[in-house]
């Protein structure tokens, strides 16, 4: 799941920040711009690939759980060793979170995850 | 600490420091500011002597107080010491033109060197047509420089840190963040695993040797290696494989090493000039290792974002970039499995 920052710490910064005298420069508009257009992505396609994550996550850990859960009981089978870090499975698991959550932050980004 | 002067103040102290900087000058002219770092100011000016002759400078100078690291940022005394210990043993570097006293020069940690033409843009250089029969030999080029600073004696004093103790810090502050991510677990687990199993023969590491650190020339490749400020000691793959840590290829990641060459080329110029044997998976170790400092690194960016929002959204969207370390944790993963 994306946090650090949340959609909603993403929004409510830009309403803090933002300038209302005129005084913001065009490069901290388009930081701006760029950073509620994470946001919105993040709303609109967050839902749908939190619930693929999850259910993935289902078959991983043979239990359920909210993707919330299911990522912390995920990490601490990695932690432990109960999952090997380039197990096939895993790393199915965790390329397409990669793609999922890209294509919401940075999906410009040049990466060799075809 | 380092005082916020202004550009006029900053001109004044210059001018008086100008004989000392290059003998005959009288008076700086030209002064404007380059690029303001996380905790650094660069500075272009001219020191002009009485005929009006001007050698161009670089002034570089700590203006803020220095912000996280895993590796403790050296005086910037220390970082003119090994530039100049680098350009004695043939690595293109700035010439190291004066080192400021902080108790009497009032610039706080400050020094001066000779400004040398070049491109330092990323993109530019990984992807402008221009810089064509630069590519074709920078990455050999990166490996004899490397190599020649890999085998400098180490200065006195410098910060020491291994694979093992560098991944233990940036777990320490991975889990600080609190953040929930298997991949970047599953990164830490996988690096562990692959530690070095013999001793390696510690070396004096530039630390920060990547694409946006380098000068080029269009046709001639390296001119100039810049940003030393985080030089320690340390396993001298750290240094190769940081080069080729997919963050900084500038939309290229086709091309291993910076965005702009290939692996073979850079071993090739390792050896050459006197490298030891350097193996392509201790390099993506390293290359791993760099993928999941810069994913930390993103975020502290996020931290200081949270903990002062009105200071503008541009650390939180950082924040955001912690995915990209993700994209290519996977891709490091899939591609030694294979």
């Amino acid at each position: 799941m994306i946090t650090h920052p949340s959609a909603q710490e993403i929004v409510a910064g830009v309403a803090q920040w933002l300038p209302v005298d005129g005084s913001a420069s065009i490069f901290s508009l388009r930081v701006a711009r760029n950073a509620l257009e994470i946001a919105a992505r993040d709303m609109a396609m967050s839902p749908a690939a939190d619930a693929r994550a999850a259910e993935r996550m289902h078959a991983l850990l043979g239990r359920g759980g909210t993707r919330e859960e299911l990522d912390v009981a995920l990490v601490e089978a990695i932690r432990s060793g109960a999952i090997a870090s380039d197990d096939p499975s895993l790393v199915a698991h965790l390329r397409a979170c990669a793609l999922d959550t890209i294509a919401i932050d940075q999906p410009k980004y040049a990466h060799t995850l075809g | 600490m380092a005082d916020r002067l202004s550009k006029n103040e900053l001109a004044e102290r210059l001018t008086v420091l100008a004989p000392r900087m290059v003998p005959g000058a009288e008076r700086i002219e030209n002064l404007v500011r380059l690029t303001g770092g996380a905790s650094m100011a660069t500075w272009a000016f001219d020191a002009m002597d009485g005929a009006g002759t001007a050698t161009p400078l670089i002034l570089r100078r700590r203006d803020r107080p220095v912000e996280y690291s895993t590796v403790a940022k050296p005086p910037l005394r220390r970082e003119a010491a090994a530039i100049a210990r680098a350009v004695e043993a043939g690595v293109p570097a700035p010439i190291v033109a004066y080192v400021c006293d902080e108790e009497t020069d009032g610039l706080d940690e400050a020094y001066v060197m000779h400004r040398v033409s070049g491109e330092t843009l990323g993109k530019k250089i990984a992807s402008d047509p221009a810089f064509e029969p630069a590519r074709g030999k920078l990455a050999h080029q990166c490996g004899a420089a490397l190599a020649r600073i890999h085998a400098l004696e180490p200065l006195d004093g410098l910060d020491s840190t291994d694979a093992e103790t560098t991944l233990a810090n940036y777990e320490r502050t991975w889990r600080a963040t609190g953040n929930v991510r298997p991949t970047i677990e599953a990164a830490f687990r996988w690096l562990e695993k692959r530690l070095p199993p013999e001793k390696v023969t510690p070396r004096m590491v530039h630390g920060d040797f990547r694409n946006g650190n380098i000068m080029v020339d269009p046709n001639e490749g390296l001119v100039a290696v810049l940003d030393w400020e985080i030089v320690h000691i340390g396993d001298p793959a750290e240094d190769l494989g940081w080069l080729c840590t997919n963050s900084w290829k500038f939309g290229r990641p086709d091309r291993y090493v910076g965005g702009f060459g290939e692996l073979d080329d850079l071993l090739a110029g390792y050896a050459e000039a006197g490298g030891e044997p350097m193996s392509a998976a201790r390099v993506d170790f390293w290359s791993m290792l760099g993928s999941l400092k810069w994913g930390v690194m993103t975020m502290g960016m996020y931290a200081s974002f949270a903990s002062d929002p009105s200071a503008g959204p541009e650390r939180a969207v950082i924040g955001r970039r912690l995915s990209e370390t993700e994209a290519d944790i996977v891709a490091i993963i899939e591609r030694n499995a294979a």
